[in-house]
Order: structure tokens, then sequence, then C-alpha cells
């Protein structure tokens, strides 16, 4: 296993204490935890402060969103696993600028069970809390059982305009029906080329023939909706788009932000190329793009492949979207 | 106490390691890491009470902290709540056990949102103390309860080997499963042999 690392069990702590270091006039760690990291100037009085969670491994999701017009805080879990409900409430704690917290992460069953009890604890502590949990992956679920589909790429665009709600001074009320309103118009559909690897066990998360790629594959190595040979991007990304669109019940004349999401080992000259056959395929269909993303946003360690999410825009949320946001992982002017 | 402590404390080391394989195949491979913490969670509360009820409460907190996995937020809950259950200064006997059993394991399912057939703990955990409960109301000794709840327990883990999974990062794998016994279940049988061993 050719990987930066040394002791295998200190590879988050590790981790994190790099990005401290490179990244300390923005983020800090709290002294009684050192998963539970937040915006330096935290907290951020009169503001409904955003925390965030999961397990490590998908930079920028979830610690790369932590800062002006995204999220205030996060906890940070092993490897693929999630954080405990202690990191979560000191978190919550260390954000609170008195105008509560919202509860913002992707859709996972341990991630949940752990957050729902910091935000029973959390509330026992009079501070106000909510949860949305984001669950774009059209391969997890259909449509009508969307409440179990896995939380990927999307989180992205509610970190963006959910934030951007927040820093504009809005309620919790309104911060969480704004971050709903995202979950309500995002899908994404991801495809695996090849595994990563977690470093303290040493397996790879999946396999898959050497010519073979997984549509719908999760984050986490979950297994997806089919195994095919590998396509010509074109048809690869119009099969995708077809997913999407149907999901989304995508019209002509409608407007949409496109996100091409790496995985991990996944170029950006291929990631471009990929957005090209988007704008392609949209173009077709009558569909106008609003802002498109092209990069690094969720990522699986070094899983090779990419994920396409279009969010469905209105005016509200254009104006989060244009908002301006800087983190040491992702800045908008 | 101590008796029990020094038990779960040799029964962890000599199996973290297939408990981590067994996981492996279905999960993320930490359930072993997991019982060592758990354990270490219980030793930790049993220094500072000698109390079951403040034992229970002290071990549910310790466990939250220092295993945050699936399976040790949810043992946390259900120690919680055992220990909230019980009156002050509750007596370790045959009823109190009981009750114990009875409220982890709708803890477990209240949080966890499964129930018996979803491949996890509680198609062990929920036969041994249906087993355990009747041997008691038909008179039975602590140990005979015990007995008769470790192969309930046993049972119950083996019966896993045929459910595919309905909850967790195991219901990702599906039929895959299929064959394999469920790390949970077998754990919760394996604390079953030790307590039997014990009381006997």
């Amino acid at each position: 296993m050719k990987k930066i690392l040394n002791d295998p069990k200190d590879f988050v702590d590790e981790s994190l204490r790099g990005i401290l270091l490179a990244h300390g006039s923005q983020l800090r760690a709290l002294d009684e935890d050192p998963r539970a990291i937040v915006r330096a100037d935290a907290p951020v009085a009169g503001k409904v402060a955003i925390t965030t969670g999961g397990g490590y491994g998908h930079i920028p999701v979830f610690l790369g969103y932590v800062g002006a017009g995204l999220a205030d805080g996060v906890c940070v879990g092993n490897v693929f696993n999630s954080p405990s409900a202690d990191t979560m409430l000191a978190v919550t704690k260390a954000v609170d600028g008195g105008a509560g917290v919202l509860y913002l992460y992707g859709n996972y069953f341990g991630d949940k069970m752990n957050f729902d009890l910091a935000q029973e604890l959390a509330q026992d502590e009079d501070i106000a809390v909510e949860s949305v949990r984001i669950a774009d992956d059209v391969a997890s679920a259909p449509r009508d059982e969307r409440e179990k589909r896995r939380g990927v790429a999307g989180l992205f665009y509610a970190y963006k305009i959910a934030g951007a709600c927040a820093a504009a001074g809005a309620s919790l009320a309104e911060v969480k029906r704004t971050a709903e309103k995202v979950n309500a118009n995002v899908a994404t559909l991801g495809v695996g080329f090849s595994p990563c690897t977690i470093p303290a066990s040493g397996q790879p998360t999946f396999s898959l023939a050497a010519d073979d790629i997984g549509l719908g594959i999760g984050i986490h190595g979950e297994p997806g909706i089919k195994e095919k040979k590998m396509t010509e991007a074109k048809a690869l990304v119009g099969e995708m788009l077809e997913y999407l669109s149907r999901d989304l019940a995508l019209g002509g004349g409608e407007e949409v932000s496109v996100l091409v999401n790496g995985l991990g080992s996944t170029p950006p000259e291929e990631l471009y190329l990929a957005y090209g056959e988007v704008v392609q395929w949209l173009d077709r269909q009558g569909v106008r793009i609003y802002r498109a993303y092209v990069g690094e946003y969720a990522t699986s360690l070094e899983m090779a492949g990419f994920s396409l999410s279009l969010l469905k825009l209105d005016a509200e949320l254009k104006k989060y979207l244009d908002a301006p946001a800087n983190s040491p992982f992702f800045k908008q002017i | 106490m101590d008796k029990l402590i020094a038990a779960l404390q040799d029964f962890a080391a000599a199996s973290k390691a297939e408990f981590n394989r067994i996981d492996g195949l279905q999960g993320d491979g930490d359930l072993g890491i997991t019982l060592e913490l758990m354990v270490e969670a219980l030793t930790e509360a049993a220094r500072e009470t000698t109390d079951l009820k403040q034992w229970l409460l002290f071990s549910g907190t310790k466990v939250r902290k220092k295993a945050p996995s699936t399976m040790g937020t949810l043992v946390s809950f259900a120690l919680t709540a055992a220990g909230r259950s019980l009156p002050e200064a509750a007596v370790p006997d045959g009823e109190a056990f009981r009750q114990i059993q009875s409220v982890m394991i709708e803890e477990i399912k209240k949080r966890g949102g499964a129930d018996s057939g979803d491949r996890t703990i509680l198609d062990a955990f929920i036969p041994a103390a249906a087993a355990y409960s009747e041997a008691i109301e038909n008179g039975g000794t602590t140990w005979e309860a015990l007995d008769k709840a470790a192969a309930a327990a046993w049972a119950g883990a083996e019966a896993t080997k045929a459910m595919a999974p309905k909850t967790g990062r195991a219901r990702w794998l599906g039929d895959r499963a299929l064959g394999e016994i469920d790390g949970g279940a077998l754990l919760c049988a394996e604390i079953y042999r030790v307590l039997r061993e014990i009381y006997g």
C-alpha cells in the first residue's frame, strides 16, 4: 500500500494536524477535542451556525466547507466512519452564536444516529438545533423513497446555499427551509472506475474487472446500479444525464447548475472533457446552465471515477449560489 | 463485578482479531476494536463505582465517547437506558437482570430502527432475553437462566447466517452477506457465554 502515512491508526489525526498548520488563520481545533474543528472566528454572534460532519476521506466534504459563507464547524470521524455524538456536541457549543444551529450532513445511518443524539444533548442545554440530511444519490433508492438515498456531491450545493442564507442573517427556520429546498432539487449520479484503500484496514472498498465501471457505486464503495464495460464519454455522460434529468423531471427552458466532481484520482483534463459533453446534452434538451463547478468537491480518497450533479434553480437559489464564500478548500468571489 | 470485568477483558483480548475479520466481511472491520474499547469503558466505570445503576450510567457515557461506531453507540444508548430504568441502589438479582435486558433491547430497537430478522445483534439478544425471562419465571436460578439464554443467543446468532441485512452498512451488501454469521449477533451470544461462565 503506497500511501503517505506513518502508523495507519494515526492517519486521520496526523492529516488533520497538517491541515490546521497550513490553514491556521482560517481553521482551529477545539482544545478538548482534536476532531472538533471550527472557523477560526467562531462563534459568529447573531448568525445561524451550520455544523457538519462525517467520516474522513472525502475532502473537501466535510471539513473543506468550513468557512465564511459556508459551514461554521465540523466533527471528523475515522476514515469512512461516523464521528461521535460528543464531538458534534462540542462543535455545536463552540459555533453557537445565539441564533441556533443547523446540522447539515450526508444521509448515512451512523451519522444520523450520533447527530440525533447530539441534537438532543444540545437541546437539553437550550441550544436550538435543526437537522437536514442531504440525500442526492439517485443510485441508492428510487425517487419515491428519497429519504433512503445516500448523500454525496450534492452536499456542496447545500453548504453553499444554506451557508449564504445564514450569512445573510436569515433565521434558523429559513436556513433549514433553504437547505431542504436544495435537497429537493439536486440529483447526483456517480460512476466508479477503481476503488480506494482505507489506511487502517488495507482493504480496497470494492472490486471491479479491469475494463468494467460501476454505475452508482457509493463514496464508501457501496454497490451501485450496475457494472458495465467502459464506454465513450459521450455515451457515458448521456446515460448519466438521462437518469438525472428524469429524476428531476427536467424540462426545456429550465435552468440548472452543474457539478462535475472527481472522486479522487480522475484528472481535471478528463473532468472538463465530461463537462463539454454535459453542455452539449443539456443544450439539446433546451436546458440552460447557470454556473458550473468542475473539480474535486466530494472525493473518496484515491477512488477513480466521477459524479455529475444537477441542481434545478430558481431566483432564490441563484442568489445564494452567487454569494461569495471562502474556506481553505473552496473560494468564490 | 471484578470477576465480570476480568472475564470481559480476557474475552475481548482473545477475540478481537476474529470480530474484526467477521466485521470486515460485511462492514468496516472494526467490531473487534469496538469490543476492546467498550470493555475499556466498562472497566473504567467499574473503578468509579460498584453500584449497579451507577455503573450502567457511567458505562453508557464512557462507551459513547470511546467507541463511536454504530455498535458502540447503540450499546451506549442501551446501557444508559438500562441504568436510568433501575431504582437507586438496585440489587444485581435475577429481576434486575431481566429488566436490564428488556430495556436494552427496546432502546436498541428504537435507536437502531431494526427488529428481529434484520440480521443484527437483536437476533441473538431478543431470544436470549426471552429464554432468560422464562427460566426466571419458572423458578430457575440465575445460572440456569443464563445457561438457557446463552443457548438461545447462540441459536439466534447461527440463524443470522440465512438472513440478508436490512440496516447499517451491511445493507449495501444484500445477498452477498448470506452464509456469514452477523458479527453483532455473534458478539451478543459470546457475551452471554461469558456471563454464564462467571455465574457458574
